[in-house]
């Protein structure tokens, strides 16, 4: 209950209002994903691979139904919020760029069979030009040698 | 040769299902079934502890297994005849379906629960190792053409396609279509009922790639969410049968922590050891027979502490845990504040009194309508 409680926390600090549209919601998994999967906080999700980018039903249950509870990680709150800062100097805007991110990353490392050109598929699902898929692959790169050196 | 609705063809075996009638088995799909870890979900209950309420609920995963490859053979052969399924990956769509429950633990969610809060353990991860790692499931779909991973991304939500991934596994899957309609069929809950032809002859995908129906589906559809709404309450949140699950799971925790035990429940304690169990061959030997003589064997020789002994007593006499409290809500609300918190304060009065952690199991579920 604890790591979900943080897993709350950290939504409602990045994406606050934003929640309130799909977009945003969709940006919440996400987030999330990118948390669990890349920054390495376990919060016992399971993510498939959908139109929207990860997703999961655990998570969409906890979005609609935990009451606000505490989170005693500060870690697990701080490493999001700073890529989400460096996210939302993007372009598209924060709850696109998070959208980006966590898909091309899924798309590279869980979803089978592999994909040719990842920025490229990315680029086409979500309607931007491929150099925004770059340019958010590339500070999520920047940001994770940064963070946590160990990723690779 | 017409038999019921289908068509009979020479050399393809059939099998009678009580709920499609005659399923049609091509040459690979019957090598799958008659691996030996295939043949064990004939000996997992579909319900659990359902029997203890509905006595008539003792159907196995493998019936189920069998109904979800054939919806989803109705389903993709359709979405392939309009080309939103590629016509190839119609046999790679029906596996996933028939493999979809492989990983299940003995008596389906009762141990599962145990594997999860010790663990954060799930059934679709077992899955995944034994389609990619069990060695007579992972040879069989190999020596036809089909890659046990490919298999596994359809089965975990993580092929390329987010088609197959919603096929498999949304809130209108193959998955949900037959169990809803064979559990109503087995419990004898008339109002799990659903327009399972309607719905499956019928639906499409949406340009997202997600699975939709059409208009003059929609009250199908939402008959079907009211039966779904009815079976959880009536059947899959049951008091009773939740009681018994977290009795057996309960009991297994302590079977699997018993010095005088653990060495017959080994190496199904951990997922080290069930993971091992598979890469060897001999995960096929884990299911309900393997606990439930295990219980019998512990308590007939005396074997290990009093208290597993003696909850072992109360779950094959049906004298198991009481409910006390239960709170059921309905809406997207978040639960009322104050319900966690009773049932912990509950849960610590009963601990001040000197009763243990096995006395009272204090289960909170949330379920997302739609």
């Amino acid at each position: 209950m604890e790591r979900r409680c943080c897993a709350l926390l950290i939504v409602k600090q990045v994406l606050g209002r934003e929640l309130r549209s799909q977009e945003g919601r969709a940006a919440a998994h996400s987030l999330i994903y990118l948390v669990q999967e890349v920054l390495g906080v376990k919060l016992g999700y399971r993510f498939r691979w959908l139109a929207r980018g990860p997703y999961s039903r655990a998570l969409s249950t906890d979005l609609r139904t935990l009451n606000p509870c505490t989170c005693s990680d500060p870690a697990a709150v701080e490493l999001p919020r700073e890529l989400s800062l460096k996210l939302s100097t993007l372009r598209v805007g924060l709850a696109k760029a998070l959208t980006i991110a966590a898909s091309y990353v899924m798309l590279k490392k869980d979803v089978y069979p592999p994909m040719g050109d990842v920025a490229g598929e990315v680029a086409r699902r979500f309607k931007v030009p491929r150099a925004v898929v770059v340019e958010v692959a590339e500070l999520l790169s920047q940001y994770l040698r940064r963070a946590k050196p160990s990723y690779s | 040769m017409r038999v019921g609705s289908a068509t009979v063809q020479r050399g393809v075996k059939y099998v009678y299902d009580e709920l499609h009638g005659y399923i049609p088995l091509n040459d690979v799909e019957l090598r799958v079934i008659d691996t030996p870890t295939f043949q064990r979900l004939r000996r997992v209950k579909q319900l659990a502890q359902a029997w203890y309420v509905y006595p008539g609920a003792v159907h196995t995963r493998f019936s189920h297994s069998l109904g979800v490859m054939k919806v989803m053979d109705t389903i993709a052969t359709k979405l392939s005849s309009e080309g939103l399924v590629r016509r190839d990956d119609v046999e790679l769509l029906k596996l996933a379906a028939l493999l979809h429950d492989i990983g299940h633990t003995p008596y389906s969610h009762a141990l599962e629960q145990y594997f999860m809060s010790s663990y954060g353990l799930r059934h679709e991860e077992i899955s995944r190792w034994v389609i990619e790692e069990d060695p007579y499931i992972s040879r069989a779909l190999k020596e036809h053409g089909y890659e046990p991973r490919e298999v596994a991304a359809v089965v975990l939500g993580l092929h390329r396609e987010v088609t197959y991934n919603s096929l498999l596994s949304s809130d209108l899957d193959v998955d949900r279509l037959d169990y809803l309609m064979r559990d109503a069929l087995h419990t004898g809950v008339a109002y799990g009922l659903i327009d399972l032809d309607r719905i499956v002859h019928t639906v499409t995908v949406d340009r997202d790639g997600y699975v939709a129906i059409p208009p003059k589906s929609v009250q199908a559809v939402e008959s079907f969410y009211v039966a779904r709404l009815h079976m959880y309450r009536a059947v899959y949140y049951h008091k009773t049968i939740t009681g018994y699950q977290l009795l057996l799971s309960n009991v297994y925790s302590l079977m699997a922590s018993d010095p005088a035990v653990k060495g017959f429940v080994e190496p199904f304690t951990t997922p080290e050891g069930i993971r091992k169990a598979i890469r060897s061959g001999s995960f096929y030997l884990w299911d309900d027979f393997y606990v439930g003589g295990l219980l019998n064997y512990v308590v007939s020789k005396g074997l290990g502490g009093e208290l597993a002994r003696s909850l072992i007593r109360l779950y094959l006499n049906r004298s198991g845990y009481r409910a006390v409290y239960e709170w059921v809500g309905f809406g997207d609300e978040p639960v009322p504040e104050g319900v966690r918190d009773r049932v912990r304060d509950f849960v610590e009065e009963v601990g001040r009194r000197g009763l243990g952690k096995y006395v009272i199991a204090p289960f909170v579920e949330v379920i997302l309508w739609g």
